[in-house]
């Protein structure tokens, strides 16, 4: 159930403006006069609150919100060179663990993997390639924080 | 958005906001956190330049987003501004209000407010609260049966007295 009018009733409880016709319609209008009882009550009451309150000045809320911001896009920043560091990290954890394996005795080994013609270059050459991965991501990290 | 636009818009916006906020939660303390909130969200949300038009209805939807959220984890649900707080006793019309808000579900004094105070819309409610436009018609209908219940009980006590 609703009233055609009863927009107009609560825009004209809003700004005061009563046209003739919808006094006339409101005495008429059950409905009407309903939304007439509600909307008063809560426009007064509206206004009542709106009168007593303490508002925030404006100039805080957009320095919060610009510090916010700045925040916001320093953290967007700062995440792609964390994520290429933690992959670079266990990139290279893996083959500290793997040279590692190597570097103990044959016999503790053994039973688990059996290397195929394992010499002290290629335990070497383990080790170089992970301190270059190590290098290249500080690299990464200090290229996308200057940015 | 410039810092000139937004104090104006703030001046615009800020009191009907505040007032929506404390009267659905019934905290001036909450309204007063949500209502900067709700402007920071505002604020960092990329939308470029929006008319006055278009930013308060967003602005409602982020506010009503805000007490949705305290609504699911429990808090505000029923509605207990103190006494010294927003209200002075001795009125009448604030006395029924107060008991009008105390007895409706929270998503009713949303509506309520929406409709009968910011004069929105079906369409405009539907749009602030993310609601259905047929929902809104529906609960805003019972909504309104049982506000007019409360205040003419109230009436017809005065009158009776």
């Amino acid at each position: 159930m609703k009233c055609e009018r009863e927009q107009q009733v609560i825009e004209a409880t809003r700004n005061g403006l009563w046209a003739s016709s919808l006094r006339a319609h409101l005495r008429d209008c059950a409905l009407c006069a309903q939304t007439e009882l509600i909307a008063a009550s809560l426009q007064e009451d509206a206004a009542k609150a709106e009168r007593m309150l303490d508002l925030p000045p404006a100039g805080m809320i957009w320095r919060r919100a610009q510090t916010r911001r700045r925040q916001g896009a320093l953290q967007r920043a700062t995440r792609r060179p964390f994520l290429i560091v933690g992959a670079l990290g266990a990139l290279y954890s893996v083959v500290f663990l793997l040279w590692g394996i190597f570097q103990l005795p044959q016999s503790v080994y053994r039973p688990f993997v059996t290397p195929p013609g394992l010499t002290g270059g290629v335990a070497l050459a383990g080790a170089a390639l992970s301190g270059i991965l190590a290098i290249v991501g500080s690299c990464v990290l200090l290229l996308e924080t200057k940015r | 958005m410039d810092e000139q636009t937004f104090h104006a818009l703030y001046a615009a916006t800020a009191k009907p906001l505040w007032a929506y906020i404390a009267r659905l939660s019934g905290r001036p303390d909450v309204a007063n956190d949500l209502l900067q909130e709700t402007y920071c969200r505002f604020l960092t949300a990329k939308l470029g330049n929006v008319e006055l038009a278009e930013a308060k209805p967003y602005l409602f939807r982020i506010a009503t987003n805000l007490l949705n959220d305290r609504w699911r984890k429990g808090e505000d649900t029923t509605w207990s501004e103190p006494p010294e707080i927003g209200f002075e006793r001795d009125l009448d019309t604030q006395i029924d209000v107060r008991d009008l808000m105390q007895q409706l579900k929270p998503r009713e004094r949303q509506l309520l407010w929406l409709a009968y105070v910011e004069g929105m819309t079906h369409s405009e409610i539907a749009r602030s609260t993310g609601l259905r436009l047929m929902s809104v018609r529906i609960l805003l209908f019972r909504a309104r049966q049982k506000a007019a219940e409360l205040l003419g009980r109230k009436e017809r006590a005065v009158h009776e007295v």
